[in-house]
């Protein structure tokens, strides 16, 4: 039986794949960056977990520690259980990083002000409480950035005392997807740790986080991976891997730890590929927990194998590109706030201005009620982002499509249709 | 505590509030009116985006921090007011504030554009205009253009309405005629209190067919709050009523229980006003400090709140008399040497103004960011060096002293403590002469540095208290001593330092409160050694002002200097 699931769904049409999602046929879905649609075997385990445990007299302790989760899930992205907590959001999940950190008050930490506000919040709060200095760059946007002008970007930033590089795999505002390697390897080679806001990266791209060289990196679960709501995911680099990233583990802290020793120290930590120290079963030990959800995001990741992740990666990113196309098509080139020319950028979120007047693309009331007149009159579900464009005094709204694996090219053919009507109107 | 006030069920409605006393507003217009008195008055009349609470316990963290007034709310970063980087502020106005126009008209985003438009103006300027031209993207070049195209003082409305009607401030839009943004140079985390100012103050299009605070303008001021000014007569009279134009439903501060406020402005002492309020001839002082019994210990400020410099020396920096010789600072130093601090202590003391003072040291006193113990002119006691002034007077080239004229208020202590520094002058050898003023024309006589330039006063004491508390470095050395010679300067003496002007702009751009507190304090330590001005006394304002009998929920408010929020207070009459 389930080797006859895999092999369906490893064949299946995106048509039938769609299928697996509660959509709501009267609502155009194009906001998975904000929220995915969880599947409904994912839904059934859920409540199934959840009901199998509720009441009993089991000893709840020792499985909310998900070793069996955490295994599965790890080796979805090429790490091991040592490494993986799962927490309840990727916020919490920076949090826990950025608290960990042993910071002290020459350090600094070089991040964007493309990033979420949960990065830069707790960046924020460990400024006040430690007085760690935070070196903001604001990344380019547009279609023809390239991942060369992103490294030299952060590269000009890094002084002797830069302690941390923060950044998102995939900016939630542009939808650009950042060379994650070559900042890693810029990053070893000034001794720099590396925190990653991969909140939109599980589900939607194949990652081998060991390979990709980062030490932290946080995801969502409900996202791109379409798990339940409230699932992230927290990566400690926990073991060496030279050949990925050479640099001796940097100091962490597990705050938030049922486990943390009572008296004396963790176990020392490795130099090598071999685990000294469970870091991932520090971090998750934090009292009860719900299995289910733990059970349910499992279940959500094993799902995603057996369609198969290389498989989705390449449809969303297709999807991205046919909706960029069209973007460039409808509203010209120069409308485009994501990444267009260097594909190495490319991800499934497509930031852009929908209306003609310049000025109309720092104008908040204008996008919000754009908006909100698709999703009210149209059915249509995308979000509106701001942030920072390099040499701009204002702050730039634009709309955000985001695609996923059960969207299909006819809702993004509808919904700029759609669009270039409202903006013309609304023009 | 105060006396005790009978219990109350609810507020009365009706009668005319009466206050009596020497003072003055400076000016009606606010654009550039920048007094705790005028500020009183114009609570009443001209609404801002955001303003104080009026909040009974001084100690409650409320009483100074801005609340929503024709704003719908606080913008933040969770309601789409405030972006990420904290440059740009997004503001809804309320529905249906109204000025009391023929027919009444909705304010509107465009009226507070024109209101920041106007705080430029040549002929009346803001005061504390370094507030804004610093902050907010493009207000500095907006101010300096109008400068350029409108040089002289006595422009005519046509000629200020041409410039402002066709330039823009880049850095605020009305996306609306309901949303209004602000982009900013850089954070300010006191941009809340810089738009709670009345200089902020909304500006319907009547306005661009008047001279900024003239005759005309004080007769025709419009309002959007709940009284509207119906009679002015400055330095004399003034006479509110009710603006029936004015909805409760539309503002979360203000109410409206008596039915006219009356202010007679007459040269008398604190024990005629006192008189005649005990005499039930008066309800509340206007300016005069007297005070009624309390309870609380003196020596605590009742809160943790900013102190203020009352008073303080300003040197007239742009005077041509002596041969220039206060544009040195070595003179000003000498002279700093000079004044007996307790003595002037001593005049206030006799006021039994039941508030705690102290000899100042330092132009940011205690309770206010930047402040740090420090004195570069110690005397002993505090009792002045009449012959160290002398000898340093000699090594910078005046061994004969000088000839210099006091500005002062012809009313309450001014008088005596202008004799105090006369008397201390006198003694290091310098001769003084005396320059007597209404309390209605002093202020504006001292933002107006033609009356510098030329020469007709060389020191003043003024007073100055923070506009705002908590995170307020900047309420004293902007205004202050940050380059600003347009008429209505609060930087009266005219000083110019470009290092201190550069220091400010520095502070303001860090972000760390630590960094700019001790930035604050390098700047303070900076005037001081330019000895721009001389500290007199630092005034923990707590005057527990004297109420008529009949007055009731009369609550200081700290942002006017602790005097009564009068669109909250009702009378009682007797039984």
């Amino acid at each position: 039986m389930a080797s006859s699931t895999e092999s369906s769904l490893a064949t299946a049409s995106w048509e039938q794949i769609r299928e697996l999602f509660p959509l709501d046929p009267a609502t155009t879905h194009l906001n998975t960056g904000t929220v995915g649609a969880t599947p409904h075997e994912v839904i059934d385990t859920y409540e199934r977990v959840t009901r199998e445990w509720t009441g009993s007299l089991a000893n709840i302790y020792p499985p909310t520690l998900y070793p069996e989760y955490r295994a599965r899930i790890a080796a979805d992205f090429g790490v091991d259980q040592d490494e993986l907590a799962i927490c309840h959001n990727s916020t919490e999940a920076i949090a826990r990083i950025v608290a960990g950190l042993d910071f002290g008050p020459d350090d600094e930490v070089l991040t964007t002000s493309h990033e979420c506000f949960s990065l830069l919040s707790n960046l924020n709060l460990a400024h006040n409480r430690f007085g760690v200095r935070i070196t903001i760059i604001t990344l380019p946007s547009g279609p023809d950035i390239t991942a060369e002008e992103i490294v030299a970007l952060f590269e000009a930033a890094i002084t002797p005392r830069t302690k941390v590089m923060a950044f998102a795999a995939i900016t939630l505002y542009t939808g650009t997807r950042m060379p994650v390697r070559a900042l890693c390897d810029l990053a070893q080679r000034h001794g720099i740790t590396t925190v990653v806001d991969g909140a939109l990266l599980p589900g939607m791209l194949e990652a081998d986080l060991r390979a990709l060289g980062v030490d932290f990196m946080t995801g969502s679960g409900s996202k791109f991976q379409c798990g339940p709501l409230g699932t992230g995911l927290l990566y400690a680099r926990n073991k060496v891997f030279p050949e990925h990233n050479p640099l001796p583990l940097p100091t962490f802290w597990p705050v938030i730890s049922t486990w943390y020793p009572l008296l004396g120290e963790m176990p020392k930590r490795t130099r090598t590929s071999v685990e000294t120290c469970n870091m991932g079963d520090y971090l998750q030990s934090a009292g009860s927990a719900n299995i289910g959800r733990a059970a349910a995001l499992a279940d959500a990741c094993d799902l995603w194998n057996r369609i198969g992740r290389r498989r989705i990666e390449e449809r969303v990113l297709e999807l991205g590109w046919y909706t960029k196309q069209r973007v460039v098509e409808h509203f010209g080139e120069s409308a485009l706030y994501s990444p267009l020319s260097d594909a190495n950028l490319h991800a499934p979120l497509v930031a852009f201005k929908p209306f003609r007047a310049p000025e109309d693309a720092w104008n908040i009331n204008k996008i919000m009620a754009f908006v909100d007149r698709l999703e009210s009159a149209h059915g249509i579900w995308i979000r509106w982002v701001e942030f920072e464009v390099p040499g701009s005094p204002h702050i730039h709204y634009a709309a955000r499509i985001c695609t996923h694996l059960f969207n299909h090219h006819d809702e993004v053919d509808r919904t700029l249709k759609i669009m270039v009507q409202l903006a013309d109107e609304m023009s | 505590m105060s006396s005790s006030e009978p219990r109350q069920d609810g507020p009365s409605r009706g009668g005319t509030l009466r206050l009596y006393g020497p003072g003055s507003m400076d000016h009606v217009d606010p654009a550039s009116a920048y007094y705790a008195l005028g500020h009183q008055i114009i609570r009443l009349f001209a609404r801002q985006l955001f303003t104080y609470p009026a909040v009974k316990d001084l100690k409650d963290w409320r009483a100074i921090t801005p609340v929503p007034d024709v704003a719908v709310e606080v913008p933040t970063t969770y309601n789409t007011g405030l972006t990420v980087n904290h440059l740009t502020y997004t503001i809804r106005l309320r529905p249906g504030v109204l000025w009391d126009t023929t027919p009444p008209r909705e304010v509107t985003a465009h009226d507070f554009i024109r209101g920041f438009k106007r705080m430029c103006n040549p002929v009346c300027g803001a005061g504390a205009i370094r507030y804004f031209t610093s902050t907010i993207r493009g207000m500095a070049e907006f101010a300096a253009a109008y400068a350029e195209a409108v040089p002289h003082p006595d422009a005519t409305p046509a000629e200020l309405a041409a410039f402002q009607n066709a330039h823009e401030i880049e850095g605020i839009r009305a996306l609306d005629d309901r949303t209004l943004v602000f982009e900013l140079v850089k954070p300010a985390s006191d941009f809340l209190n810089i738009l709670s100012m009345p200089f902020a103050s909304a500006a319907p299009v009547e306005y661009d067919s008047l001279v900024p605070d003239g005759p005309d303008f004080r007769r025709q001021v419009r309002s959007n709050g709940p009284y509207r000014l119906v009679d002015y007569d400055h330095g004399k009279f003034l006479r509110m009523e009710r603006n029936p134009f004015w909805d409760k439903a539309t503002d979360g501060v203000r109410n409206q229980h008596v039915d006219a406020v009356e202010v007679t402005m007459e040269h008398a002492d604190p024990v005629a006003v006192g008189r005649k309020i005990i005499a039930d001839e008066a309800d509340l002082s206007w300016a005069s400090p007297v005070t009624e019994p309390y309870d609380a210990n003196p020596t605590d400020p009742g809160n943790d709140l900013g102190y203020a410099l009352n008073p303080y020396v300003v040197f007239n920096t742009a005077s041509p008399n002596n041969g220039g010789a206060l544009a040195r600072p070595e003179v000003r130093r000498a002279l700093a040497h000079a004044m007996d601090k307790m003595a002037i202590l001593d005049i206030y003391d006799k006021l039994a103004a039941g508030t705690v003072m102290r000899p100042a040291r330092s132009a940011i006193p205690p309770g206010n960011d930047g402040y740090v113990p420090f004195d570069l002119y110690p005397t002993p006691g505090d009792r002045g060096d009449p012959d160290e002034c002398r000898r340093l007077l000699a090594e910078a080239g005046y061994p004969d002293g000088l000839t210099l004229t006091i500005l002062h208020r012809d009313v309450d202590a001014n008088p005596d403590v202008a004799k105090s520094l006369a008397r201390d002058l006198e003694r290091a050898g310098i001769t003084v002469d005396f320059l007597p003023l209404g309390h209605s024309h002093y202020y504006a006589y001292l933002q107006d540095p033609a009356h510098a330039e030329a020469g007709s006063w060389d020191l003043s004491a003024p007073s100055w208290t923070p506009d705002w508390f908590g995170d307020n470095g900047r309420s004293f050395l902007q205004p202050m001593f940050q380059t600003n010679r347009n008429r209505g300067t609060s930087n009266y003496g005219c000083y110019s330092n470009p290092e201190v002007d550069r220091l400010i702009e520095e502070a303001l751009a860090t972000t760390d409160h630590e960094r700019a507190y001790r930035a604050w304090h390098e700047i303070d330590v900076q005037v001081m050694r330019d000895a721009a001005i001389v500290p007199i006394l630092e005034h923990a304002p707590t005057i527990p002002h004297l109420k008529g009998k009949r007055v009731r929920n009369a609550i200081p408010m700290p942002t006017i200097d602790r005097w009564f929020d009068l669109s909250n207070l009702w009378l009682e009459e007797a039984p």
